[in-house]
């Protein structure tokens, strides 16, 4: 760029009309070795911006890259952790679970060998249930009845 | 995906394993208990039975077909029966999908008649009962396909031979 060029461009720069492209370009043309000396009270203005600018673009990408780091280490491991502990916790829960039906199951597993004394204990237990639905179904009978009384 | 499909597996095997009956879960809490006995017929004994019943008693026979098991506990345990009682009583109200077909307070007893449905087919039928004045608890727990109204007319033929057995003795005398 020519320094007549540059001149402009700090004019509008001053004026503060220049786009980010024009900035762009004048800091570039300060970071070189041949600046003009009529110029030359404004290079360390802007050679200074430059540096700055460069700064705060590495110490913006560091911590992503950090972060990013930390996260490709770690969170492989964490998943593992986490699907480890859910395996044991549901694990634990089944066994136990299981454990506690197998004890209840074969504790009570059928008490008669004999079919007889099977018979006379299903026939208790059958009639006491059969009777108390019958029982119930005689009460509905019986409110049905009572209902249509009152209609009537 | 993976995610939604894991936690699908394990609810669906924690469901499964929850899927207790009421006398089983019950038994959780007073597996240790000596005051309850606990009587169980299996799905065998139950073939068995129904093979034998056939012969002579039809009605029997008709309403043991598709039962899974019949359980009785029992304690006479003066001093728990209530404890009993109402810790079967709570697990009725609080279990999923019981209807109480019949309920009866007397001074001297209670008696609870409930079922479990499951697609229109009753799935488990519990009679609970205590008796203040004994001071005995009961409760009858049948697994598998019920039907109601042929356990009704088993009660009926009851009903009959009972009366029958009554005019007997009455002309006997």
């Amino acid at each position: 760029m020519e320094s007549s060029e540059i001149k402009l461009l700090i004019e509008k720069y001053w004026k503060c009309e220049t786009t980010v492209e024009e900035e762009k370009n004048i800091r570039d043309f300060f970071t070189q070795s041949a600046v003009p000396a009529e110029l030359q009270p404004l290079h360390s203005y802007f050679a200074w911006q430059k540096a700055q600018a460069a700064i705060s673009m590495q110490s913006d990408n560091q911590q992503p890259v950090a972060a990013k780091s930390i996260r490709k280490y770690f969170y492989p491991a964490l998943q593992i952790a986490a699907s480890i502990l859910i395996l044991l916790v549901c694990g634990i829960g089944i066994y136990t679970q299981t454990t506690e039906n197998q004890k209840i199951e074969q504790s009570y597993s059928d008490t008669y060998t004999n079919p007889e004394d099977a018979m006379r204990e299903a026939r208790e237990a059958l009639g006491k249930v059969s009777l108390s639905i019958l029982q119930s179904q005689e009460l509905v009978l019986r409110t049905e009845v009572n209902s249509d009384s009152i209609t009537e | 995906m993976k995610k939604i499909a894991c936690i699908c597996f394990f609810v669906f095997i924690a469901g499964a394993l929850s899927a207790q009956d009421l006398v089983s879960s019950f038994l959780t809490k007073y597996n240790e208990n000596e005051e309850i006995q606990v009587t169980t017929i299996g799905k065998k004994m139950l073939d068995m039975l129904i093979t034998i019943a056939q012969k002579e008693e039809t009605c029997m026979a008709k309403s043991l077909e598709g039962l899974d098991n019949i359980r009785a506990l029992s304690s006479a345990d003066t001093t728990k029966y209530n404890e009993f009682y109402d810790a079967a009583s709570d697990l009725i109200n609080k279990s999923k999908g019981f209807e109480i077909l019949m309920s009866s307070h007397n001074s001297n007893s209670n008696t609870v008649l409930a079922v479990k449905e499951s697609k229109g087919i009753v799935k488990e039928l519990v009679l609970l009962s205590r008796d203040e004045h004994t001071g005995t608890f009961n409760l009858i727990s049948l697994t598998g396909k019920i039907n109601l109204d042929t356990l009704a007319k088993y009660a009926n033929k009851l009903n009959i031979e009972g009366l029958d057995q009554l005019s007997k003795l009455n002309v006997n005398e």
